[in-house]
């Protein structure tokens, strides 16, 4: 059963000098539970298709649906609220607010949900993601206080506790040392293995690639493998 | 709340002089503010020994007009003042007074000094409530002409005690007898404010030439200031009857509106004219507009840098879930943490100002005395509760616009900005 479905997408981007067509009909399924990579040249579209997928950005032509819905024509407020219940995002420079400590990063998606867990539940839920990613010792540290590979798992925590049904991952090795880039690959395979979570994941490495269940590679905005 | 502190202390820690230039910003906008707002609010808020204020209309100026075209403009006489505003069935008592005028005073012995003298009724007592440190008032009904009421401070230069009653004192050189000795009084309060009260002489309640009189004035106070149109309807309905007396005698009685309250009887241009509380307060409203408008236009340039830096965040935000609204209300509620900690300090400042420097900032061009403010009279709820609703305004005008263009940045944008 499809849990993403991209038709036909097509993005343009215009300037008042310069079109870039970064995307060209683009047509792919992911099933619920799948683990796929991205791969491609930089530029080739990667980042685009992922804002895409995760409703940060619209196409310019084509449709996306996630979760059996179509968020066209959604109002800000639904798709805020859609993103949040079905996405989950960790990006290359892990994104944490340097003000917030860990426990209110990882908490971030709650602050923005509706009937989210409060009080004691909320820092139960917290304890658990981030035991899910081993630092449930360091809920009061600051990210400037934090190595990458444990800004990247609070990252992980941050896009998991809203129990979101996708993942979306920005190259979320390319800023981590290869010891500290295994441990988070070893995460996410566990989340999609154990969890049942549909990962997409952008990535240059291609032994990280390998390990998952498929590789889509794109060229120029164009997808020329699916396999 | 705990988070809204920790992300404004995180901004000051990190873009310090632009958090210190707000801040400061802030506090001079709402320091200027609050000291506008402390002029005027000690000119109508109830204090001793004005506490009634709220509920008094001042019936003053009388103006007359002529057939043959001539006019006179002064206080009514006494009778004349208290066939208008004595005795109201819509209101709790009148009293009737004149002002205050300096007058040689001595005791036995002691060269005079000029001091404040008012005269008044019985019922002045009960309208402003002077506290009595020693004695009582006197009583007009029964016992007129040769009591005194002095101010502690002037039976401390006269006897060297506040324990003054009974003691004889020489008012412009006639003798009369302490009754009691009040607390002293601002002259802030302007109606009530004297320092030493004697009864209303018989010379005083004569009948005036032309209904004019030596500066006699009536104090009517309401039992609620629900009463004051009744009470108004009440002297109008008197006046006309006046009125239609004075026409036989070939003069018009103009009355500007009187009685009035509190805030009237400040910008009543004399007998003359009307009163121009309304011209005042919209006077104020579009002085606190641009001194709000122009520090604002200041600081949402900051608010707008120090955004800019969290543009990221804006964006990481917008990915997991926050709407447009949310984006704002967030970045308003940051804001008014720095608002807060600058109006504070802004209050702090004016309130000090105001209590060091009162004479320079609430003295009263008629008389020559130092001005008193107590702590109560600048810093109170209402002050406190104005201040607030400023920093809300200024908080509002300075971020608003900044908050709500980044809300409206586009989310991927804002993540590639790296500048988390």
């Amino acid at each position: 059963m499809s849990i993403i479905k991209v038709d036909r997408v097509s993005k343009l981007y215009r300037t008042s000098e310069i079109e870039t067509l970064a995307l060209e009909n683009v047509n792919f399924t992911i099933d619920k539970g799948e683990f796929v990579s991205v791969m491609g040249p930089s530029g080739c579209g990667k980042s685009t298709l992922l804002n895409i997928v995760g409703l940060l950005d619209k196409p310019t032509q084509g449709t996306v649906e996630i979760a059996g819905t179509d968020p066209t024509g959604l109002r800000d407020s639904k798709l805020a609220a859609f993103r949040n219940a079905n996405i989950g995002f960790i990006f290359q420079n892990f994104h944490l607010i340097p003000s917030l400590n860990v426990a209110d990063n990882v908490a971030l998606p709650l602050l923005y949900r509706k009937n989210a867990p409060s009080g004691s539940k909320r820092q139960e839920l917290i304890r658990d993601v981030l035991e899910k990613v081993g630092l449930t010792h360091r809920q009061r540290h600051y990210p400037s206080q934090l190595s990458g590979g444990q800004c990247q798992r609070v990252a992980i925590a941050r896009a998991i506790i809203g129990n979101p049904s996708i993942i979306l991952a920005d190259e979320p090795t390319g800023n981590l040392d290869s010891k500290m880039s295994a441990e988070i690959m070893e995460i996410l395979h566990k989340l999609n293995r154990e969890e049942q979570r549909t990962i997409l994941m952008v990535t240059h490495n291609e032994q990280q690639a390998a390990e998952t269940d498929r590789v889509m590679r794109f060229f120029d905005g164009r997808q020329i493998s699916n396999h | 709340m705990r988070r809204l502190f920790r992300q404004a202390w995180y901004d000051m820690r990190h873009q310090p002089v632009i958090g210190i230039v707000t801040v400061i910003g802030t506090a001079l906008s709402i320091f200027l503010i609050m000291i506008v707002v402390m002029m005027q609010a000690v000119k109508v808020e109830p204090f001793a020994p004005e506490s009634n204020r709220d509920r008094i209309l001042y019936g003053k100026y009388l103006h007359l007009q002529w057939d043959n075209g001539s006019d006179g403009s002064s206080s009514a006489d006494y009778p004349t003042t208290k066939q208008f505003y004595g005795d109201l069935k819509s209101a709790e008592t009148t009293t009737i007074y004149t002002g205050a005028f300096t007058q040689p005073v001595a005791v036995a012995g002691k060269s005079p000094l000029m001091r404040y003298v008012k005269s008044t009724d019985g019922e002045f007592w009960k309208v402003f409530d002077y506290r009595f440190i020693a004695g009582a008032p006197y009583d007009t009904s029964a016992r007129q002409g040769n009591f005194a009421v002095i101010s502690e401070s002037v039976a401390r230069e006269l006897y060297g005690t506040s324990d003054a009653v009974g003691r004889e004192i020489l008012i412009n050189d006639w003798p009369f007898q302490v009754s009691g000795v009040v607390a002293d009084a601002t002259p802030l309060a302007r109606e009530g404010y004297s320092e030493i009260f004697i009864p209303l002489s018989q010379r005083q309640i004569q009948p005036g030439e032309n209904h004019f009189g030596w500066d006699i004035f009536a104090a009517i106070l309401a039992r609620s200031a629900d009463d004051f149109p009744a009470i108004r309807a009440e002297v109008q309905a008197r006046k006309q009857a006046f009125d239609r007396q004075l026409r036989e005698e070939g003069i018009k009685l103009v009355d500007h509106g009187s009685p009035f309250t509190q805030e009237e009887i400040l910008t009543i241009q004399g007998s003359n004219g009307d009163s121009g509380a309304e011209d005042e307060r919209r006077a104020r409203y579009i002085l606190y507009a641009i001194l709000l408008l122009v520090p604002a236009i200041n600081l949402s340039t900051m608010t707008q840098s120090r955004l800019r830096r969290r543009r990221s965040e804006i964006g990481v935000r917008r990915a997991f879930g926050a709407t447009r609204p949310e984006i704002i209300r967030g970045i308003l509620a940051e804001n008014l943490m720095v608002t807060l900690a600058g109006g504070v300090a802004g209050l702090l400042l004016s309130a000090l100002f105001g209590y060091f420097f009162s004479d320079m900032l609430f003295g009263i061009n008629y008389i020559s005395r130092h001005i008193d403010v107590s702590w109560g009279m600048i810093l109170n709820w209402k002050v406190f509760l104005t201040a607030l609703l400023f920093c809300f305004l200024l908080n509002l005008l300075s971020s608003g616009i900044p908050a709500w263009r980044a809300s409206r940045v586009n989310p991927v944008d804002a993540i590639n900005s790296r500048n988390l």
